[in-house]
């Protein structure tokens, strides 16, 4: 440790004497530079852990040999990859060609893979990513548009990764205003049967929408795992039903979220069940602390005028729900 | 961490510890703020701390940096550890808003330096093992890379382009997906 450190400071230009306080006055200290190719190993790895994926990708994994070398050949730095917005990102076949650079230079030991803005329809990836990323942890994917998601690609996927404890599927975007109609049962099946370690799911669409038809469904399924303590469902159709059989059947849950779940009606009944959590979120609560960006619940309109109040005819964004009321 | 009996916490929060730098300049410091570097905390856990801890590969000039970094944080630091149960307590936080964003505040002004400094200080964070002025000073790197080219990279670094011919080539076959 200590020889990198000394030789690692390289003094180009008028040579000051190595840790030496230039005099006052000097003024000499702005000429002063570091080699910062010859950063050791350890803190180089601290400085590329903190860039952007895509950065290190196609900007600052090519600066030098040292950088390139560390990009390209620590699968430490890849262990956690988060794939955020990126100008370089515009198609999507770029996403892909990120997203497998990615997951390739983990060799094998990514634990954690997030991807912002997917459009989902990496069929092609999805296997890839299980038979490459077999110890992985935690998914994340916050989804563009739900009509392209390969589930299919997703399903397979799941049903390789045995390790993974926390999944999350969220629809973030207004684009995917039909989210409402985006059913992941068959995911949450794949995932009940083949992840028994799963401790944390978040299945949030982008809004609530009254006409949504697989009510229960994916309920019925996440039902299934045992193990899981925290659950966020945002703007789901579960209703009482699905919600009994979430409570009875995830003996381990301690958290849930089910803001904007607008089938749910909290009953004597069901107030007896939740009493074991630790925190629950429930349909009407503020949504201050939500993190994805949601839209407002598209309300039956047959139902009382109070019921229909988050919609406001002006909303530009909700396309959807104007149609609905039209 | 904080295992020991209580009142061999309170002594120990009272003592001091000598820091010699490479030019041989003495630093007194709390052990409290000294233990914010894990391999401080190592030394004096071994009993090696007496006479002073010699830091051959920090200079003087840094080392009034990193302390200065060190003992604003060693506040926040106790006040996290104090009450490690209630610390996510939203009245908790709450209470000590003010003082996070005076931290925040700190550490904004404290990153205002040239980028020999921010290398000297990234090699003594990561050699005395201080876990957020590490983060702080790589962030300020990862953020100031954000989005340029491996040549705007180079000039803002001083970096040589030492890649070869061939390697450039390869390069240019990975990210062409990023280029069409």
């Amino acid at each position: 440790m200590a020889s990198s450190f000394s030789s690692s400071i390289r003094h180009r230009r008028p040579p000051l004497v190595e840790h030496e306080v230039p005099p006052e006055g000097k003024g000499n200290e702005e000429e002063e530079t570091r080699d910062w190719a010859e950063l050791p190993l350890d803190a180089l790895l601290a400085v590329l852990g903190r860039f952007d994926v895509v950065d290190i990708l196609v900007g600052a994994g090519h600066v030098c040999r040292p950088w390139r070398r560390a990009a390209r050949e620590e699968p430490e730095l890849w262990r956690n990859i988060h794939i955020r917005r990126h100008a370089k990102l515009a198609a999507a076949d770029q996403i892909e060609a990120a997203m497998g650079a990615a997951v390739r230079r983990s060799a094998g030991r990514c634990e954690a893979f997030r991807a912002d803005d997917v459009a989902g329809d990496q069929y092609s990836f999805f296997l890839f990513l299980a038979e490459a990323a077999p110890q992985l942890k935690s998914l994340r994917l916050f989804f563009t548009s739900c009509y392209k998601i390969s589930k299919r690609g997703l399903n397979v996927a799941i049903k390789k990764l045995p390790m993974l404890e926390e999944l999350e599927l969220s629809l973030n975007t207004s684009s995917a205003t039909g989210s409402g109609f985006c059913s992941f049962a068959e995911t949450c099946a794949a995932a009940a049967g083949a992840c028994p370690l799963l401790k944390r799911l978040r299945l949030n669409k982008h809004q609530f929408h009254w006409g949504s038809d697989f009510g229960d469904s994916e309920a019925m399924e996440i039902a299934k795992m045992r193990g899981l303590q925290s659950l966020q469902l945002f703007g789901n159709s579960l209703g009482n039903a699905g919600l009994t059989a979430i409570l009875d059947g995830c003996v381990s849950l301690e958290s849930l979220d089910i803001r904007h779940c607008f089938n749910v009606e909290m009953d004597g009944e069901m107030g007896a069940r939740r009493a074991r959590l630790q925190t629950l979120r429930l349909p009407d609560d503020s949504m201050d602390d939500y993190e994805v960006s949601f839209g407002s619940p598209v309300m039956d309109p047959g139902s009382p005028e109070e019921e229909r109040q988050y919609w406001s005819p002006g909303d530009p964004d909700n396309i959807f729900s104007s149609w609905y009321f039209r | 961490m904080a295992s020991a009996g209580s009142g061999d916490e309170k002594a120990a929060a009272a003592a001091m510890i000598t820091l010699i730098s490479s030019d041989n300049e003495k630093f007194e410091v709390t052990e409290a703020t000294a233990t914010l570097s894990q391999t401080i905390r190592h030394m004096i856990e071994d009993g090696c701390t007496d006479g002073g801890v010699p830091l051959p590969n920090v200079t003087s000039k840094i080392l009034a940096r990193v302390i200065e970094y060190c003992k604003k944080h060693a506040t926040a630091a106790a006040g996290e550890e104090g009450s490690s149960s209630s610390f996510s307590d939203a009245a908790f936080l709450e209470v000590d808003r003010a003082f996070l964003e005076e931290l925040e505040e700190f550490d904004d002004a404290f990153l205002e330096v040239d980028r020999a400094t921010l290398f000297d200080l990234i090699l003594a964070a990561n050699y005395l093992d201080i876990k957020g002025l590490l983060n702080l000073t790589c962030q300020k790197v990862a953020d100031s890379v954000k989005g340029k080219t491996p040549e705007q990279i180079r000039e803002m670094y001083n970096i040589v382009n030492d890649l070869t011919p061939e390697e450039e080539a390869e390069i240019r076959r990975e990210t062409q997906w990023a280029f069409e």
